[in-house]
């Protein structure tokens, strides 16, 4: 990765990351919802540039995401966020090899295991039953798998989806 | 190409292990309820891991105990044997003194009412009295030591007079002689010993008990144990300070020894 192109990803990123500050909440069946774009933007770079990169990216977004959403749990973001770039990352090295239908499977089992994360260590120690949890990680996995496919198929000319 | 592969997914590897550790240090370094709980947890997990190795430790360590504690069964029993041949002994030889058999004391569990710790007056009040079955001049006393005796008494309830009380004397014998003394309190909980002869060893931590010539307390009842001993030119005994071995000043319930 030269110069012009981690630049290029910075800047990148701190655009993602003002939309993320602005994004509205979504109400869901009572569920007040905010999607993640930055994880979109980790699934872009994972397939782009490997799994390094998208630890690092990753890691810096969520300790950013920490410290200006909350204070209760900072650190949480940032730990889901760093597992989540390894398992994007993933799809660089098989770029050539995996089917799309596969890599968008991929994509989608990874927002699903990050949001599964990040709930249980959100929501440990409150009482709230196995099929609200089910439910909250499954909505928050779709809204932002669903924003990804939409935004991949209207506006990206090589996406994880072609 | 093999090589560059490794150190490439080794480079991943050690981002993900240094990202993690800063965000999980961050994160634990939290103090909200569900940090709280997640550290419970994964302490908990890490019990069940650990389990079969700790599981075989115990093992080990109860096999070297084992082995120590015969050991010590040996020597004990070693030990058994010959405190057996003295009991027999000594039994042998009471018999040829005549010596009387020893009775096991009687005594009554009181509670104690009411404090009065004047200057020179210290007394307490139990409730149990004349129709328990106390009387006058009973020694009171508790698990440490002596505490004083029975002075008044009415149907339910006895005024008890400290060991701490100005006017309380008590016979005592003490160190390896077992000579004579007078306990005399002073201040607090603390007292002397008078008539002591400046020959006695004494030591401090030795334990003064009752000598059992007074016709109030039996003997053999703990009473004080030597804080300090001095010995001077011009005195014919020795000056020995005691701290009184009773809960005084934190009694609960006392025994009146009928």
């Amino acid at each position: 990765m030269n110069l012009s192109i981690v630049i290029q990803v910075i800047v990148l990123a701190l655009i993602v990351l003002v939309l993320q500050i602005f994004i509205p909440v979504i109400n869901i069946n009572g569920l007040e919802i905010s999607p993640d774009i930055l994880i979109i933007f980790l699934a872009y770079i994972g397939y782009y540039y490997g799994r390094l990169e998208t630890i690092i990216m990753g890691f810096s977004l969520g300790i950013i995401q920490d410290f200006v959403t909350q204070y209760e749990l900072i650190g949480i973001m940032a730990f889901s966020k760093s597992l989540l770039g390894y398992g994007l990352g993933t799809m660089a090295l098989y770029r050539s090899i995996w089917h799309r239908n596969f890599r968008i499977f991929f994509i989608f089992i990874m927002y699903l295991l990050y949001f599964y994360i990040y709930n249980y260590i959100k929501l440990n120690g409150t009482t709230i039953s196995s099929l609200l949890f089910i439910k909250i990680i499954f909505i928050q996995a779709i809204l932002c798998f669903s924003i990804l496919i939409i935004f991949d198929k209207s506006l990206m000319k090589n996406g994880v989806s072609r | 190409m093999h090589r560059s592969r490794i150190s490439c997914i080794n480079k991943d590897v050690l981002a993900l292990f240094i990202t993690l550790s800063l965000s999980a240090g961050l994160l634990f370094s939290n103090v909200s309820p569900q940090i709280q709980q997640l550290k419970y947890q994964i302490s908990e997990l890490c019990g069940k891991v650990a389990y079969p190795v700790i599981w075989y430790k115990n093992i080990l360590s109860v096999q070297e105990e084992n082995r120590m504690l015969k050991n010590d069964v040996v020597q004990l029993s070693l030990l058994n044997s010959e405190l057996e041949s003295y009991q027999q002994e000594n039994k042998r030889l009471k018999e040829l003194l005549n010596f009387t058999a020893y009775q096991a004391v009687n005594y009554q569990t009181a509670n104690v009412v009411n404090y009065h710790l004047g200057v020179a007056n210290q007394t307490i009040i139990i409730d149990i009295g004349e129709l328990d079955g106390l009387s006058k001049n009973l020694p009171v006393l508790d698990e440490n030591g002596l505490l004083g005796k029975t002075i008044q008494l009415s149907d339910h309830a006895a005024m008890i007079q400290l060991i701490t009380d100005k006017n309380y004397r008590v016979s005592i014998r003490i160190g390896k002689e077992r000579v004579l003394g007078i306990f005399i309190p002073t201040y607090g909980n603390y007292g002397i010993l008078e008539g002591v002869r400046k020959t006695t060893p004494l030591y401090k931590e030795e334990i003064a008990y009752t000598s059992g010539i007074s016709e109030i307390y039996p003997p053999n009842i703990p009473v004080a144990k030597i804080i300090s001993i001095s010995k001077e030119e011009n005195q014919p005994f020795q000056r020995v300070i005691v701290e009184i071995l009773g809960s005084i000043f934190n009694l609960d319930f006392v025994f009146v020894i009928l």
